[in-house]
C-alpha cells in the first residue's frame, strides 16, 4: 500500500456517485416501469436501503484493519488460496461490467450519433481513451470523478428543467396499485444500478480524514437515490404509463419530445448522448482501474499499466460477444447481475464475518 | 528519434481528419413534411406509397438569395417513409435526413386504415433520428395534391414551413386542436381516441379549422371548429378563449384567458356521474355604447353571466351528445380520470368501457364571471 496518496471525503463522495451513475440511468425509468408501473420508486427506495448495511460492511472492515489496503486484507483473514478466488471472480465481475458498458454505449453512440462509423472502432478509441485514466492511480481517478460530478448533477437537471412545461403531475397516479409480488424480481434488476461503489474497496484506505468517510458514503448513496427518483418521476410525468414500458431508453425519449417554446430546443438527443458518455467514462474508468489493479497485485507488479493495455483486447472482444439486443440486453446481464452479486456483496460479507470470528478466537 | 516519432504522429493528424460520419449541414436535406398516399393495388409492385416529400431550398434563402422558390417537393414510390426517403436519392443530389421532419400528412383513404395507421406510428416512434413532437394532419384531398398548394402559398416561409408554423398553434386557435406523435400514442393508451386537426385549401389560403377523431387507430368521424373549441375546454388545452352572445338585442363578448377546469367523479352507484367544473372569468370585449348604467347593476351583470354560461353549456351538451351518441369515443378524459383518482372503479369496467361510455352522466357546472369591464364605461 501507497502512503502517499490521498483522497478528501468530498472527493470520495464524487467519486462513488460518478462510479455508481452509468449506463443504466437512461433505461432505469422503462425498467422500473415494467416491473412495478407507477411504484418503481419503491424499488430504488428499497434497493439503496440494501446497500446501505454493504457500504457499512465495506467501511468496518478497513476500520478493523487500518494500514491496509483490501488485498492485504483479503489474503489475511481468508487465506492465499480463496482469496486468489475470490479475486478471479471479481475481476471476471469487472471486465464483463466494463465489457457490457461499453457495448450498450456504443450501439447508442452508432444509433443517435455516429451512422456509419464501425461499432469496433467506437469500443476501441472509448477503451484505448480509458486506458490513460485508469493507468493513474486511485487520487486521480477520485479527482476526475469530482470533475465529472457536476456533470451528472447538470444532466439530471437538465431532464428536470426541459420536461417541466409538459409534465403532467397527474401521471403519479394511481399509487399503490401494482403487484408487490414482483419486488424481489424488481430488486434483483435496481441492485445493478447501484454497482460501481465497489470503487470504495479500492478508495477507502486512502481517505485522509477516515471518520468522514462512512458519512461521506452514505451521502452520496443519497445523492443517487435522489438522482435515481428524480429520473423516475420526471419520466411518469411525461408518458402515459403504457408508453413509458413500451420503451428502451425513457431518458432519450424525453430528450426526444422536448418542444421548448421558440423552436430551438427540440431533438436534444445529441446533446445527452454527449454528456452521457462522459457519465458512462466516469463509471467505466474505475472499474477498469480495478480490474488493472487486481492483475497487478495477482502477478506482484509495482504498476498495473501494462496489464490496462493487455485487457483492452479482451474488453473489446467480449463488448462484441452479444450478437443482438437480447443476447446484449438479457443474457449478458443476467451473467453480469450473478457476478456483481458475488463479489461485491458475498465477498466482502465473507472477509468481514471471517475477520470478525478470527477476532473473537484471538481474544 | 523521438522528434521524428513526435512529427511522423502531428503528420498523421492531418489525415485522419474527420470521421465516416462527417457531413456537413448544407450537404443533406432536410424534409419538413412527408406525406404518404395509397396507391392502387394492381400498381403495388414499385411500392404501396406515393411519397411525397418537401424541403426547403437552400438557394432562396438569405438576401442574396439565387432562386425563387422556397420550397421543392420531392415524389416518389416506396413502401414506407424510410423506404421513400432512400429511394428518393435517384432524384436529389444529396442525402435525406429525416432528423426536422415536422409534419406526417395523411389523407383521408389512409386515415381510415388502421392497420397501415399503426405501422406509420410504430416507425416514427421505433426510429432514433425522428423527433417524437412531429405534427400530424389529416387532409380529404390526395397528400400530394395538398403539398403542392402549400408549397405555392404565398405565406409559406423558409425557416419552419407554414404548415408547421399553423400545426403547431403558437397563435393560440381554438378551432383545432393539434396532435403530436407523442400525444397520438399518449392519447391512444389513455382513452382509446385521439384528434387530429384537418387542413384543406381555400383560394391560395391553407385553412385549419376542424379536427378528425381516431378511435383505436382508425379515422370514424369529423369535429367541427366548435366542438373542438368545446373540447379544449373540457380537456384544459384552452389558452384563451373569446365567447360571445346575443344580450338584449346587442351582441356580448367576452375574453377569458385561462379557463380552470375541475374534474370530479361524484355518484359511483348505479350509474357514473362525473362532474366537469369550468371557471371563465374575463373581461368584457364589446357590448353597446349607451348602456353603461347596466354594466354598473350587479344584478344586471350576474344576468349577463348567466346568459352566457347558457349558451356555452348548451354548446358544450352538443359536443358531448355527439361524442358519446354519434362517435362514442372519450376525447375528453373521462378514462383517464377514473384511471388516475378512482382505480378501483376504473378496474371494474375497463374492459366494457366501450359500452358504458355513452351512458355516463356528464354534468356541466360553469362558472363565468365578468371580472373587468374595459376602459370605457
Amino acid at each position: 500500500m501507497k502512503n502517499d496518496l490521498k483522497i478528501s471525503h468530498i472527493q470520495l463522495r464524487a467519486l462513488i456517485i460518478s462510479a455508481v451513475i452509468g449506463v443504466g440511468i437512461i433505461s432505469l425509468p422503462n425498467d422500473l416501469a415494467n416491473i412495478l408501473e407507477k411504484d418503481g420508486w419503491i424499488l430504488i427506495v428499497l434497493s439503496a436501503l440494501l446497500i446501505f448495511p454493504i457500504i457499512f460492511m465495506i467501511n468496518h472492515i478497513f476500520k478493523i484493519n487500518p494500514g491496509k489496503d483490501y488485498f492485504q486484507i483479503g489474503e489475511e483473514t481468508l487465506g492465499k488460496v480463496i482469496f486468489t478466488i475470490c479475486k478471479l471472480l471479481f475481476l471476471a465481475y469487472l471486465i464483463v461490467y466494463c465489457s457490457y458498458e461499453v457495448a450498450i454505449l456504443s450501439q447508442l453512440i452508432k444509433a443517435f450519433l455516429l451512422h456509419i462509423t464501425p461499432v469496433e472502432i467506437i469500443i476501441f478509441l472509448f477503451v484505448l481513451t480509458s486506458v490513460y485514466i485508469s493507468s493513474m492511480e486511485i487520487d486521480i481517478i477520485a479527482r476526475a470523478g469530482y470533475f465529472i460530478y457536476p456533470i451528472i448533477l447538470i444532466f439530471a437537471g437538465i431532464f428536470f428543467f426541459i420536461s417541466l412545461p409538459t409534465a403532467d403531475f397527474s401521471n403519479v397516479l394511481p399509487a399503490f396499485q401494482s403487484n408487490f409480488k414482483n419486488i424481489p424480481r424488481g430488486i434483483v434488476s435496481t441492485f445493478f444500478s447501484f454497482t460501481g461503489f465497489e470503487v470504495l474497496l479500492f478508495a477507502l484506505p486512502y481517505v485522509e480524514d477516515k471518520k468522514k468517510a462512512l458519512k461521506s458514503s452514505m451521502i452520496a448513496l443519497g445523492i443517487i437515490t435522489f438522482i435515481y427518483l428524480l429520473m423516475f418521476f420526471t419520466t411518469l410525468t411525461q408518458f402515459y404509463l403504457k408508453q413509458l414500458q413500451g420503451q428502451n431508453f425513457s431518458l432519450v425519449m424525453i430528450a426526444k419530445t422536448v418542444d421548448l417554446p421558440g423552436y430551438f430546443l427540440q431533438n436534444l438527443d445529441g446533446v445527452v448522448m454527449a454528456i452521457w458518455i462522459l457519465v458512462v467514462f466516469a463509471t467505466f474508468a474505475p472499474a477498469f482501474f480495478g480490474a488493472g489493479k487486481i492483475l497487478s497485485n495477482t502477478f506482484r507488479t509495482k504498476s498495473h499499466k501494462y496489464f490496462l493495455l493487455g485487457l483492452v483486447p479482451v474488453i473489446y472482444y467480449l463488448a462484441l460477444v452479444p450478437k443482438d439486443y437480447i443476447e446484449l440486453q438479457r443474457d449478458m446481464l443476467k451473467i453480469l447481475n450473478i457476478l456483481s452479486f458475488l463479489s461485491i456483496v458475498v465477498i466482502p460479507f465473507l472477509i468481514f464475518i471471517v475477520g470478525i470470528i478470527k477476532r473473537r478466537i484471538k481474544a | 528519434m523521438k522528434k521524428i516519432i513526435l512529427i511522423a504522429v502531428i503528420l498523421s493528424l492531418t489525415f485522419t481528419t474527420g470521421c465516416w460520419d462527417m457531413k456537413e449541414i448544407n450537404e443533406r436535406i432536410f424534409p419538413y413534411s412527408v406525406g404518404l398516399d395509397i396507391v392502387d393495388k394492381k400498381d403495388f409492385k414499385k411500392g404501396r406509397y406515393e411519397i411525397t416529400f418537401t424541403y426547403p431550398n437552400i438557394n432562396a434563402l438569405g438576401k442574396q438569395a439565387i432562386q425563387e422558390d422556397i420550397v421543392y417537393l420531392a415524389s416518389i414510390r416506396g413502401n414506407n417513409m424510410f423506404e421513400g426517403a432512400s429511394n428518393v436519392s435517384d432524384r436529389l443530389q444529396k442525402p435525406m435526413f429525416l432528423r426536422d421532419l415536422k409534419v406526417v400528412v395523411i389523407p383521408e383513404s389512409l386515415a381510415r386504415d388502421k392497420n397501415l395507421i399503426k405501422e406509420i406510428i410504430d416507425g416514427l416512434s421505433r426510429d432514433y433520428i425522428v423527433n417524437k413532437v412531429i405534427n400530424f394532419v389529416v387532409v380529404k384531398t390526395t397528400a400530394k395534391d395538398f403539398m403542392q398548394t402549400v408549397s405555392k402559398s404565398k405565406k409559406q416561409t423558409e425557416i419552419e414551413g407554414l404548415l408547421y408554423g399553423l400545426l403547431r398553434n403558437e397563435q393560440g386557435s381554438t378551432k383545432f386542436i393539434n396532435s403530436t406523435l407523442n400525444s397520438f400514442v399518449k392519447d391512444m393508451y389513455s382513452c382509446g381516441a385521439t384528434l387530429v386537426p384537418v387542413a384543406r385549401r381555400e383560394g391560395e389560403d391553407i385553412i385549419v379549422d376542424s379536427n378528425a377523431v381516431f378511435k383505436d387507430y382508425e379515422l370514424i368521424g369529423y369535429l367541427n371548429q366548435e366542438d373542438n373549441r368545446n373540447i379544449g375546454l373540457l380537456t384544459n388545452k384552452t389558452k384563451d378563449l373569446s365567447i360571445n352572445t346575443e344580450y338584449e338585442g346587442a351582441d356580448l363578448a367576452l375574453r377569458t384567458p385561462r379557463p380552470r377546469l375541475k374534474k370530479q367523479l361524484i355518484k359511483s352507484e348505479k350509474n357514473l356521474k362525473i362532474r366537469y367544473s369550468i371557471e371563465l372569468r374575463g373581461q368584457m370585449e364589446e357590448y353597446i355604447l349607451g348602456r353603461g348604467d347596466q354594466l354598473d347593476n350587479k344584478e344586471k351583470v350576474n344576468d349577463m353571466e348567466k346568459t352566457l354560461e347558457k349558451d356555452l353549456k348548451k354548446s358544450i351538451e352538443k359536443t358531448i351528445e355527439k361524442l358519446q351518441k354519434d362517435l362514442n369515443t372519450d376525447t375528453i378524459g373521462v378514462a383517464e380520470h377514473l384511471y388516475k383518482f378512482n382505480p378501483k372503479i376504473w378496474e371494474e369496467i375497463e374492459d366494457d368501457f366501450d359500452d358504458i361510455f355513452p351512458h355516463i352522466d356528464i354534468d356541466l357546472d360553469i362558472n363565468i364571471t365578468i371580472r373587468r369591464r374595459g376602459l370605457t364605461k
